[in-house]
């Protein structure tokens, strides 16, 4: 501090009498000059401390989808932009009630499919090439773009997805949790669980119809 | 528009849109039934909608929001179809949204990336200044995550860009920074402050748009304390202006009150003149103080002299 000060009086012992000059012929306009750049200084600062408690409080304020982010924090702040659509509740009451209707319609017609039905339209995918755990693999649409298996320009990336990890393992099997699934053993995954398959039927009955 | 069909099993179905905006690939561990639009659809009554807030797709549509309406079928485990609408004027929300930590404004880049997990380099929207390290760096980041078979990470939301610093911390802003610490006002190191990330702006075919962002955290501190200071020194000088101004105004009312007292005293004839210096003109005022010029110098004063 003492260094500071110093400093502050050799600067002053240097040029202060220019500045008394100046100051002596000058010394209203400056006066006017410096009240207001110290009114202007206040302002922006009362901007900024204006924006950043607003970006807090809106922070604090707005709801949002809580979708788990690595940067959620930042996520909140940019979406904290965007409000929920008026009214579209309404809206979608009066204009889109027909195309789920159709959906619950073409749903009224399911009929349960065997797992081997089922899994004849199912592969195991991965986004790994040769994938050593379950972690790694989802069942997909049978030639879909995922196993490599490209050749035709309709062949969508996602229509059907299920993480494998949410498939039941064999419970004889203590390793069959980490290991990988082998692409016959989808029959026999969804023999283990009947809502699934029940669930993959009414999928794949609602994705067909829909393409077509 | 893109629909989706999504079961409490964890099967996620694409109805709609997918044929001409392919998405891409989903990563292997997401739980579509976990969203929290889910289970706040499965308990509304039937034919009721539910209409979330804007998110952040996981596809790379960007900032979207689903209308979801539960289906209900007796066979069929709890399972919701939503439908997804862009909202209006995204970007330029996206753009001013960070405006005070900015270092830079947001760059649009469009970048090849195939469902299969396929990148391309991406190029710049528009090329109205230089951002190739920008590009450079998202490039190297796309590339990361193509090998790593994770893109949905940088797809799926905030995605903060691994790399070197682009804008280089100015010298002063490093000391000042160390400085501030040292006084304990707590401010983040001026390298670590500095943030780069991409935000997905949307999509179209296999072409993935991305907004990037260049941010300091400390920029409003540092605005903070610019104004700050810009106030002190502005207070200082109109300190100095007035104090300067009121001892020119009291020596010349001091001098005029002298100079009035002396003439009350003993009236005589002063005759200014002007004489150059190396610097300025310089007045100089002579008094005639002898007895023998004493009437007549009265009525010769001129000012200023002729």
């Amino acid at each position: 501090m003492d260094k500071l000060f110093g400093i502050m009086s050799w600067i002053w012992s240097r040029f202060g009498k220019y500045v008394e000059v100046f100051l002596s012929h000058y010394g209203l306009p400056v006066a006017a000059v410096s009240l207001a750049g110290a009114l202007a200084c206040v302002y922006f600062w009362a901007t900024q401390v204006e924006g950043i408690v607003s970006f807090s409080s809106q922070s604090l304020e707005q709801e949002r989808e809580p979708v788990a982010q690595r940067f959620s924090a930042l996520e909140s702040q940019i979406l904290s932009a965007f409000s929920k659509p008026d009214r579209a509740e309404e809206c979608l009451k009066s204009h889109a009630n027909d195309a789920f209707e159709a959906i619950d319609q073409k749903l009224d017609k399911l009929t349960p499919q065997d797992a081997a039905t089922v899994a004849s339209q199912l592969q195991v995918a991965s986004p790994e090439e040769n994938p050593r755990s379950l972690r790694a693999q989802f069942l997909t649409l049978a030639g879909s773009r995922e196993a490599g298996s490209d050749s035709s320009e309709t062949r969508n990336a996602i229509s059907l997805f299920v993480p494998a990890i949410l498939l039941p393992t064999d419970p004889a099997k203590p390793d069959a949790e980490t290991t990988a699934l082998a692409p016959g053993e989808i029959a026999n995954v969804l023999n283990r669980d009947p809502q699934l398959r029940t669930d993959l039927s009414a999928s794949l009955q609602i994705y067909l119809t829909s393409r077509n | 528009m893109q629909a989706y069909f999504i079961t409490r099993t964890g099967i996620f179905t694409g109805l709609l849109g997918t044929r001409h905006g392919r998405t891409q690939r989903s990563p292997t561990r997401i739980y579509f039934a976990e969203r929290p639009y889910f289970w706040r659809t499965v308990d509304l009554q039937r034919g009721e909608f539910y209409v979330t807030y804007p998110y952040i797709d996981l596809l790379g549509k960007g900032v979207i929001f689903s209308a979801c309406r539960a289906v209900t079928r007796p066979e069929v485990s709890n399972a919701i179809i939503c439908l997804d609408f862009s909202v209006p004027n995204a970007v330029e929300n996206l753009k001013n949204r960070l405006k005070p930590f900015q270092i830079a404004p947001p760059v649009s880049l469009s970048c090849a990336v195939a469902a299969n997990g396929d990148v391309e380099d991406c190029t710049l929207e528009s090329n109205a200044e230089d951002y190739r390290h920008i590009v450079d760096l998202v490039n190297r980041n796309l590339q990361t995550l193509s090998r790593n078979g994770s893109l949905d990470r940088i797809t799926g939301g905030v995605f903060r860009l691994e790399g070197n610093e682009i804008y280089p911390v100015p010298a002063w802003k490093r000391l000042l920074t160390r400085g501030l610490n040292g006084l304990g006002l707590g401010m983040l190191d001026a390298e670590k402050g500095q943030m780069y990330f991409t935000l997905p702006e949307g999509k179209k075919a296999d072409t993935q748009r991305f907004l990037v962002y260049a941010i300091d955290v400390n920029e409003p501190q540092w605005s903070l304390l610019g104004y700050g200071a810009g106030f002190a020194f502005c207070l200082v000088l109109l300190s100095l202006s007035l104090y300067y101004t009121h001892q020119a105004r009291k020596l010349a009312m001091t001098f005029v009150e002298d100079l009035e007292r002396v003439m009350g005293i003993s009236p005589v004839a002063f005759i200014p003149t002007w004489t150059r210096t190396p610097t300025s003109w310089v007045q100089i005022w002579h008094f005639a103080i002898s007895p023998a010029t004493r009437k007549s110098s009265c009525a010769s004063v001129h000012f200023p002299p002729s």
